[in-house]
């Protein structure tokens, strides 16, 4: 960061205020967005794998294994991406999405 | 350059590999260092609590007479529940616990443990010690709640987006691993320690953070877990299978009373001879417990949780009727359950392995160095780009000095307070197991102080005072037990000798570390000297 260099106009100050409250927006995004992602296929795989015969136990432990695995890649991903604010924009939108679906498939607990 | 590089990949991967680190460093280290003392947390609390210390060989205690001296001793309030740990090795004595039907000088439960050949049972422990200050410290921050749990698992997450960023970020890793410059520019060699120790360590962090999080899943995964949990009411399977559909803990109380004469002891036999059977090794139960004490719906459960030649953790538990001596439930591992048992085992490391438990030791002190330097090198690179003036390089300063030494000093505030009580010394009011980690959380808070007054002096002044805190430690051990150095190495009480011996050892190179920092200090000064005189040569 070279914010100790630049000229410190109320106009540079301002528009650098907003780059970083975007930003913020957009990091916290990610991260929490990153998570109900995760959470939702953890119900949607979990509840998959009960129902073709895997012991409710095992199914939980195994999609809850693989979903911190998973929350690593998205979080890459969404920083790598060439388009930031796209990225943060799909994140939040599959993580309404997946968790919708899995509000559907486990209607009694999590509604 | 904006506070975000242009992007390929490998940029944006440094970009995040340096601030989901820098945020984090104070959490970083304080897990680090508090977990890899939690890997000797039972020898800490025998050098803690010295009632409790015991050289002579393991004693095989009868379970039914110390169960009866220890509810002889709770003044006629009868138990509810009992929890009993045989004695091990790192633990050599008998542990009870027990939940009170009511309270009993103010508590509604009770310890003892049965130490060596005496009958004399210890009480309560005096001191929250290695298993209950240093290793909670390390997952929950001992902040009141569950936020510590998450900020710890958040944590841990940022961990495992590290381990992945930092390879692609330092490209040339594997020729970087055999490089090292210590005789270069302290920014350069700083980083050579960072990969060097980033790349040794890798499988370490990320495993260890992995497997935190795994352990804690019941709080990090709660919505899915809770989510699913509810299918449990339609599925005839369980989460945990239960024979009978009652779980000790959901069977209820019958309400009528139950003569307690039978010796647990048999049931601790029968649940060894079946696992014996089934593995086809002897096997023994590290756990009993027993619900609903005194009551017809007795249930004593028998379990081994760590088995001593293995990571794996074992989910062998077998609950029984005590009024009948059927079994209610048989329970181990399935697949899942043996994945997640591996990789909790491997972190909780309770395994007999000395040599495995050193070499994990190993690991946690890469990962303290792997984050000092980190934030070293963070704050290195901007000082020689923009001078150590502004405000966010002096805040990440006096934050890393509090977070990498600071927290070093207040650990050995800790002992020490430990063993100034022993001799008096702690204020009247305060009791002395709350006195320890406040003596700890006061040291803490100070060395942040100190390191934003002190500026880049700090570093030399906290190795100094992990030094002499060190030293102050062994020396009021000394003082406060029979057990000095020459005593415990000659009769092979290796824990006590193994604190002592790691205090030293800990001191002496904080004290190098410190002398080291002061003669750079001076030359730095001599250089800034000629050069002023070189610059305004005398009338």
């Amino acid at each position: 960061m070279s914010m100790g260099t630049r000229e410190h106009t109320s106009d540079n100050v301002r528009s650098r205020m907003v780059f970083y409250a975007v930003e913020s927006v957009r990091i916290v995004t990610v991260i929490a967005g990153a998570y109900f992602i995760v959470a939702g296929l953890d119900i949607i795989f979990a509840t998959i794998l009960h129902t073709s015969g895997v012991e409710l136990s095992e199914a939980v432990t195994w999609s809850v294994l693989l979903g911190f695995l998973l929350y690593v890649g998205i979080v890459m991903w969404a920083f790598a991406a060439p388009k930031r604010h796209r990225s943060a924009t799909v994140i939040f939108g599959l993580a309404c999405l997946l968790c919708c679906a899995a509000v559907i498939l486990t209607p009694e607990t999590v509604a | 350059m904006s506070a975000f590089p242009k992007r390929d990949f490998r940029t944006s991967m440094t970009w995040l590999h340096s601030w989901a680190g820098i945020i984090p460093t104070l959490l970083f280290f304080a897990v680090f260092w508090m977990g890899t003392l939690s890997l000797f947390d039972k020898e800490i609390d025998r050098w803690m609590q010295p009632e409790s210390r015991y050289a002579g060989p393991l004693v095989t205690h009868d379970l039914d007479i110390a169960i009866a001296a220890f509810a002889a001793a709770q003044n006629g309030v009868s138990l509810d529940a009992l929890f009993v740990m045989p004695p091990t090795q790192r633990e050599p004595y008998l542990y009870l616990y027990a939940g009170l039907t009511e309270e009993l000088n103010g508590k509604n439960y009770a310890y003892g443990r049965f130490v060596g050949q005496s009958g004399d049972m210890l009480g309560e422990p005096q001191s929250h010690a290695g298993s209950g200050f240093i290793f909670p410290f390390h997952f929950k921050l001992h902040i009141p709640g569950d936020f510590g749990y998450y900020l710890i698992g958040a944590v841990a997450l940022a961990m495992l987006v590290l381990s992945i960023t930092g390879v692609i970020a330092h490209r040339k890793i594997f020729a970087d691993f055999f490089t090292f410059r210590p005789a270069r520019k302290l920014r350069r060699s700083t980083l050579d320690l960072h990969n060097l120790t980033g790349v040794i360590g890798l499988p370490f962090y990320f495993l260890f953070a992995l497997s935190g999080l795994y352990i804690f899943a019941g709080w990090f995964a709660s919505l899915p877990m809770q989510a699913v949990d509810g299918l449990m009411d339609k599925s005839p399977v369980a989460f945990i299978e239960l024979a009978d559909g009652h779980s000790p803990e959901m069977r209820p109380k019958a309400g009528s009373p139950q003569a307690m004469d039978k010796p647990l002891a048999a049931f601790v036999e029968t649940a060894e001879s079946v696992w014996s059977e089934r593995y086809g090794h002897s096997v023994a139960a590290d756990r009993i417990l027993v619900q609903h004490y005194g009551d017809m719906h007795a249930v004593v459960t028998v379990q081994r949780v760590f088995p001593s030649r293995r990571v794996t953790m074992s989910q062998d538990r077998m609950d029984f009727d005590y009024a009948s001596g059927k079994v209610l439930y048989d329970h181990h591992s399935t697949p899942a359950g043996l994945t997640r048992s591996w990789l909790e085992g491997l972190h909780f490391a309770q395994f007999d392995h000395w040599a495995l438990r050193w070499l994990l030791f190993a690991g946690g002190l890469a990962g303290c160095v792997l984050t000092a330097t980190g934030a070293l090198f963070w704050m290195r690179s901007r000082e020689a780009k923009i001078g150590n003036q502004p405000f966010n390089i002096r805040f990440v300063h006096a934050m890393s000095v509090g977070s990498v030494t600071g927290i070093i000093v207040a650990t050995g505030v800790f002992f020490v307070a430990n063993r100034l009580i022993a001799l008096g010394m702690h204020p009247r009011g305060i009791a002395p197991i709350d006195w320890e980690p406040m003596m700890f959380f006061i040291a803490w808070l100070l060395s942040f102080l100190h390191a934003a007054l002190r500026g880049r002096s700090a570093w030399m002044d906290q190795c100094f005072a992990i030094a002499m805190v060190g030293a102050a430690a062994v020396v009021l051990n000394w003082i406060t037990t029979p057990h000095h150095l020459i005593e415990t190495i000659g009769s092979g009480m290796w824990s006590i000798a193994g604190m002592d011996l790691c205090l030293l050892v800990g001191a002496a190179i904080a004290a190098w570390a410190g002398v080291q920092l002061r003669s750079n200090a001076h030359r730095r000064l001599d250089d800034q000297n000629e050069q002023h005189s070189v610059l305004q040569p005398a009338e």
